[in-house]
């Protein structure tokens, strides 16, 4: 950059301006090596997970994370060139955030909690494909025929109620299976 | 924004408004009025990140179910996409080089090297996209073995990231045409570098969401 300028009516010849430019790419391209072996030990740390505490492995992931980020804003974007605002720009961002983060640290316990912030009712996760077709077909079936179940039972002539009996069997043989939330609407009802 | 800057460069830089010059010259030094605009534009970009991040945060450490991003997070298709984009910011800073020392031609093949590399980060993250709506149940609002936060922080953070990446790509095939029509022989690349700005930025968000979102 400091050349562009430079070269504003200046006559630079070429061999200086080549000379130039190996000097940037040779620095460019050790920071690319900096940059590709940072990113190896981030992703290969997991590896010693039996060795290494949680703690100790998230730490030095975030540590190479912010040298891979200032290497790629100090030289790739050239702060090292620029004067002190253009710096306090670049990391006011950074700064807002962080402050904002530690601000927020109250709301990350889990335990308390804040007026805003309605429990669900548990959700349980199938694992498989398999199981999850199961109950996403399932609840709703059931809730159909439980509900049509019992307006046969209540209003219907008897001859209706063996019509609604066999679909109603596995919807009911399926509810006491899973915890699905849904079930404990129909209780509910 | 391109020719806004290098205008302002042209007619500022010789002195002929000259106070309005001066007072820039002391706060940013020799930085261009584009170099500055993208400096602030990217300020406020970062505390858009910052904020999705914050929420994405948030989300998590409250979840108690939230599951480990590696069970269900391709590392090894996210580490190469880092890896590309680091290798096409390489390729964006030897263009500039390749500029300020008049090989526009150089600059050209490096410029399109670099949108190359971003091109086929956004091809890689649509397969990840798919392989995760198919074989991870994952949808923009919903998450099959887990917290549904999960999915839709994911989709955010790496969907408005990837946004990025499109404008970037388009942003460097628009000053590859300008290179190609012969703007920037004389040296002046101060528009390219502005351009570069905003693609370090996209690399430099990347490589913070990619430890966030995928590692940690």
């Amino acid at each position: 950059m400091a050349h562009a300028s430079t070269s504003h009516g200046a006559v630079l010849d070429q061999a200086a301006l080549d000379q130039a430019e190996k000097a940037k790419v040779s620095k460019y391209i050790k920071i690319f090596w900096a940059l590709c072996i940072f990113t190896v030990a981030e992703v290969g740390i997991v590896f010693f997970e039996k060795v290494l505490s949680k703690l100790v492995i998230d730490s030095v992931v975030i540590l190479f994370t912010m040298l891979k980020a200032g290497f790629v804003g100090y030289y790739f974007m050239h702060l090292e060139y620029e004067k002190r605002w253009t710096k306090i720009v670049a990391v006011l961002p950074l700064l807002i955030v962080g402050f904002y983060a530690i601000f927020l640290m109250p709301d990350t316990v889990r335990e308390r909690p804040i007026s805003l912030y309605v429990a669900e009712p548990a959700r349980v996760y199938p694992v498989h494909e398999e199981a999850k077709s199961e109950t996403a077909a399932a609840p709703i079936e059931g809730q159909f025929f439980q509900v049509k179940a019992g307006e046969a039972s209540s209003g219907a002539p008897a001859g209706a109620a063996p019509v609604a009996a066999p679909v109603s069997a596995p919807a009911a043989g399926s509810a006491p299976t899973s915890d699905n939330p849904l079930d404990s609407v129909e209780a509910w009802r | 924004m391109g020719q806004v800057a290098q205008g302002a460069q042209d007619s500022h830089g010789h002195g002929e408004h000259g106070a309005l010059h001066k007072r820039s010259n002391d706060i940013f030094g020799s930085a261009s009025n584009g170099k500055v605009g993208m400096w602030v534009f990217l300020m406020t970009d970062g505390l858009t990140f910052g904020g999705l991040l914050l929420a994405y945060g948030i989300l998590r450490v409250r979840n108690p179910d939230w599951p480990h991003p590696s069970d269900y997070l391709g590392i090894g298709l996210s580490a190469l996409a880092t890896f590309l984009l680091i290798c096409s910011s390489v390729s964006m800073v030897i263009a500039q080089a390749a500029g300020e020392a008049r090989k526009p031609r150089k600059m050209l093949n490096y410029l399109l090297l670099t949108a190359l590399g971003g091109a086929i980060f956004l091809g890689i993250q649509v397969y990840e996209y798919i392989h995760l709506f198919h074989a991870q149940g994952m949808s923009f609002s919903d998450f099959m073995h887990g917290p549904p936060q999960f999915s839709s922080t994911f989709f955010i953070v790496t969907g408005f990231h990837g946004a990025h990446v499109f404008s970037g790509v388009v942003y460097l095939l628009i000053m590859a045409l300008r290179t190609a029509a012969g703007k920037y022989d004389d040296g002046n690349v101060d528009s390219v570098e502005v351009a570069g700005l905003f693609w370090h930025f996209v690399d430099l968000v990347w490589i913070l969401v990619f430890t966030l979102i995928y590692l940690l």
